[in-house]
């Protein structure tokens, strides 16, 4: 069964996931009414997303089922997989943190720029992104 | 939970002098004819605060605001501040972070404080409960010391401020309204107005929420917008740099292009090696641990928080190091040392000083120091010269400036008014207009920067337009630009040393920011057309407020709030003659380079075509009376003619 | 052979791992020095070069400058180099 994994290194904070999260019911943008939350501590040093949902949104504003959070979430803080995935994914993480700095800030899947990623042997086609 | 739509705005009205408040909404037409943010500020300054208003008196009124698309995921926590400054322009400045959106939720867009109050206090704001409370606790407390304090004694933790640090409450020179912790804005004078009413600190938080007109349509519309802000599409070249590595990695490119001030401009170039030690790589592989973000934006690590890893300084916290840091604090007076620079930033934050007044004023004290202008009898014994200087003793000199005393007394005033006390010419190595500091952007190599510095009307501020760093003009085709309405030759506009089609490209560059700052969104998002197709922000608009607005008519409130900004100061006694160029500008090449100093031939032209592409008089600067009546201003023309400036 | 001084600056520095380097090369316009890197380094081809036009890519920078002079952006893919020649990739 899929579930929303966090990996709280990346979130940066920026509350895109509560914000949308908290308008899908009734088309109104209520703050920290929905069922995710980042819980800010010691000034800006941590941003902990806290998931309180199974990743079924109410309506999802992406057409393939993905959870709305995950979908929009800039720096891929959040993923959608099963339990053996989400821990692989996790080890993946902790590498590509090692190989570059700009790991530091945004996932690996989450590669921004349209040309391969250092590590990459061939070049980008298909995306093969986790949700 | 009440919830708010975004058709009527508005505002909080305070007056800090017998401690009354009143909440008054502004016409519905307003919110289609300025927009918001900025464009309302303007109006209500211009309306409200009469020629000849002292600065630091109590008829001076701060305007703090967010707009109709704040509070929605594209406001990107936009927050517009104005005031009078004590230059006796219009101050206006921005902010990101997360206070604009918490205000809307509280139930207002703006709040516009007056009066003064003889003990410092802040100004709670929970929903409909207002209340003035003592800040004499918290005078005198750094800006991060004000956070904790805050946090501590307001313990809801979405609770948002905005603070003054010590910069402000002495009246230090482009003091600044900090929040967030590094999150800062209104160098302009904004700071130094909310420090002269005793206002400590703005807290806020509300309850309601926030509905756009029509939610699919503004769902399908942001859908739009997130793919052409995407990096992976971007067509502009610094999209993908800027939302990752940042802008300190221009200390590496503008040696090369001899577009890097250093040693107080006297020079264009720097060494590699030190360009390297204060690049962006290097911070991001050394000192940068968390990337931040401003609220809901889709830039997956813009500012990032840093961490000095060793020597010194270590473990010396701090954020939000950008353009202005390299430039001011590194090349410009010529320190190479990353550690040092950041610790001197992450200092400027916790005061509330503003980075280039301390970066210019430094630089131009060292180049007087250099001249036997001013010596150790001066600066207290302290050596300063460029690359040459006592680090300890210049970390003391910043909180010496906050705190005006000994040599940081005389810096406390910026470079302007201090090379006016020492004189013996050292305004000649002045490098401001109107007062305030230049910027990070080189104007001899950028014809465009030296324009927009000279006419700029709150003081050089790159913010009102969008530095045209050399960029493809291929990026947006003729048809594009023949759909928009905007008549101008790309080619000869961004060719840099050129001086023709400089005016009309300034002029399209102020209207497209003001009218993004009006919204408000983030600018760093619009480079895709080089900010001249504002499309997707317009059907965000449309769909957000319910305003059925023609393209035109949203182009025409961005010029209509630049308007004014220039009525303000025209009415204020400004004219052409303040539109200058620094000193060092107008009178010295850069050789190295071949770039002509901006002298008055090659400005004039530049200047004329500017005014006349605004419709606004070549001598006086003053907007036509047709232009003030194609943009429905002409109810200004009444106040102008009593306050004796002529409408032709 | 021409003796190049290479710079990365942004997103190549994520690709090559070097801020900058001496590179001796036998190409003599920047396309086919582009594809020399690309060997080297791979991703340089994707990241410059746009797939369906063959031009320049928009969103990335090469700036060309030759000994002692100052650099310009290049527009042409045929651009010819020099030896000595300073190039920056960002």
């Amino acid at each position: 069964m899929k579930r929303i994994y966090i990996i709280e290194q990346l979130c940066n904070g920026c509350r895109l996931c509560e914000t949308f999260c908290s308008s899908l019911s009734k088309g109104v943008f209520s703050g920290q009414a929905g069922r995710i939350r980042i819980l800010k501590l010691a000034g800006e040093e941590k941003d902990i997303p806290m998931v309180n949902c199974d990743g079924t949104c109410i309506r999802s504003i992406f057409d393939d089922r993905r959870p709305t959070c995950v979908g929009l979430c800039p720096t891929g803080a959040l993923y959608f997989a099963e339990h053996e995935q989400a821990v692989e994914v996790r080890r993946q993480y902790e590498e590509a943190r090692k190989e570059h700095s700009i790991f530091k800030f945004l996932a690996p899947w989450r590669w921004p720029f349209p040309w391969r990623r250092p590590g990459e042997k061939k070049a980008r086609s298909a995306e093969k992104e986790i949700e | 939970m009440r919830i708010r739509e975004n058709r009527v705005q508005t505002v909080l009205r305070v007056d800090l002098s017998d401690g009354s408040f009143s909440k008054e909404e502004l016409p519905e037409e307003w919110t289609g004819k300025y927009i918001g943010a900025r464009g309302i500020t303007s109006r209500l300054l211009y309306d409200e605060v009469k020629k000849g208003t002292d600065p630091y008196g109590p008829e001076n009124i701060l305007y703090i605001g967010t707009g109709p698309l704040d509070g929605l995921p594209v406001g990107m926590g936009r927050l517009s501040m104005a005031c009078k400054s004590p230059r006796g322009t219009v101050a206006e400045g921005s902010a990101g972070g997360f206070f604009g959106p918490e205000l809307r939720r509280a139930g207002y867009e703006y709040l516009a404080i007056k009066g003064k109050s003889d003990k410092p206090v802040y100004l709670y704001i929970e929903n409909d409960n207002i209340e003035i409370r003592n800040a004499s606790h918290l005078w005198g407390l750094s800006t991060y010391e004000t956070d904790a304090a805050l946090r501590f004694e307001i313990p809801d933790p979405d609770a948002q401020f905005r603070y003054i640090g010590p910069a402000a409450e002495n009246l230090v020179h482009a003091a600044t309204i900090m929040g967030n912790l590094n999150s800062c804005g209104g160098r302009a004078g904004c700071g130094e107005i909310m420090g002269s009413k005793k206002l400590k600190a703005i807290v806020v938080r509300g309850h309601n929420g926030i509905k756009p007109h029509d939610y699919d349509a503004f769902v399908d519309a942001y859908k739009v917008f997130r793919e052409r802000v995407d990096i992976k599409t971007s067509r502009d070249m610094w999209t993908p740099v800027w939302n990752t590595y940042g802008a300190p990695v221009l200390s590496r490119l503008f040696p090369d292009l001899g577009n890097l001030m250093t040693r107080n401009a006297r020079e264009m170039t720097w060494d590699a090696e030190k360009a390297i030690n204060i690049s962006s790589e290097n911070f991001m592989d050394n000192y940068a641990y968390k990337a931040k973000a401003c609220w809901c934006c889709p830039a997956p690590s813009c500012q990032k928080l840093y961490s000095v890893p060793s020597g010194k300084y270590k473990g010396f916290k701090g954020g939000n190091y950008w353009a202005g840091q390299p430039i001011a604090l590194g090349s410009l007076i010529d320190n190479g040392n990353m550690d040092l620079m950041l610790v001197i930033s992450g200092l400027c934050n916790q005061y509330g000083l503003d980075i280039f007044h301390i970066g210019f004023t430094l630089g131009w004290a060292m180049e007087c120091f250099e001249e036997g202008i001013l010596t150790k009898a001066d600066t207290e014994g302290m050596e300063l010269r460029f690359g040459t200087f006592d680090e300890d003793a210049l970390v003391d000199l910043i909180g010496k400036i906050a705190r005006k005393e000994g040599f940081g007394e005389l810096l406390s005033l910026g470079c302007s008014e201090a090379a006016k006390r020492i004189g013996k010419g050292s305004d000649r190595f002045c490098l401001s207009v109107k007062g305030q500091e230049l910027e990070a952007i080189a104007e001899r190599n950028l014809l465009m920067v030296a324009l927009g510095v000279a006419v700029s009307e709150v003081g050089p501020d790159h913010t009102r337009w969008y530095p045209p760093y050399p960029c493809n003009p291929s990026l947006i085709t003729k048809d594009e630009l023949s759909n928009l309405g905007i008549d101008l030759d790309l080619r000869l506009a961004f060719d840099t040393r050129n001086p023709a089609e400089k005016g009309k490209l300034l002029r399209w560059f102020t209207i497209s920011r003001a009218i993004v700052e009006a919204l408000p969104s983030c600018v760093f998002l619009v480079r895709d057309t080089l900010g001249l197709d504002l499309r997707p922000w317009w059907n965000l608009f449309k769909a957000a407020t319910g305003f059925d607005l023609e393209y035109q008519e949203l182009l025409k409130a961005g010029e209509r709030l630049m308007n004014l900004d220039r009525l303000f100061n025209v009415r204020e006694g400004f004219g052409r003659q303040d539109d200058r160029v620094p000193y060092r500008i107008s009178h010295e090449d850069v050789p190295k380079f071949g770039y002509k100093k901006i002298d008055d031939n090659l400005l004039n032209p530049m200047l004329d075509e500017y005014y006349a592409s605004n419709g606004w008089d070549l001598d006086t600067t003053v907007p036509s009376f047709a232009k003030l009546i194609e943009l429905d201003l002409e109810d200004t023309v009444e106040d102008l003619w009593a306050n004796g400036i002529k409408v032709k | 052979m021409k003796a190049l001084q290479l710079r990365y600056v942004a997103a190549a520095y994520p690709i090559t791992s070097k801020l900058d380097e001496e590179f001796k090369t036998t190409a003599s316009s920047i396309q086919e020095l582009i594809k020399e890197l690309d060997d080297v380094y791979g991703g340089f081809l994707e990241m410059f070069i746009n797939e369906e036009s063959g031009k320049l890519n928009l969103n990335t920078m090469i700036y060309y400058g030759e000994k002692s002079k100052v650099p310009v952006a290049v527009l042409d893919i045929d651009q010819a180099i020099t030896d000595g020649a300073r190039i920056t990739f960002w």
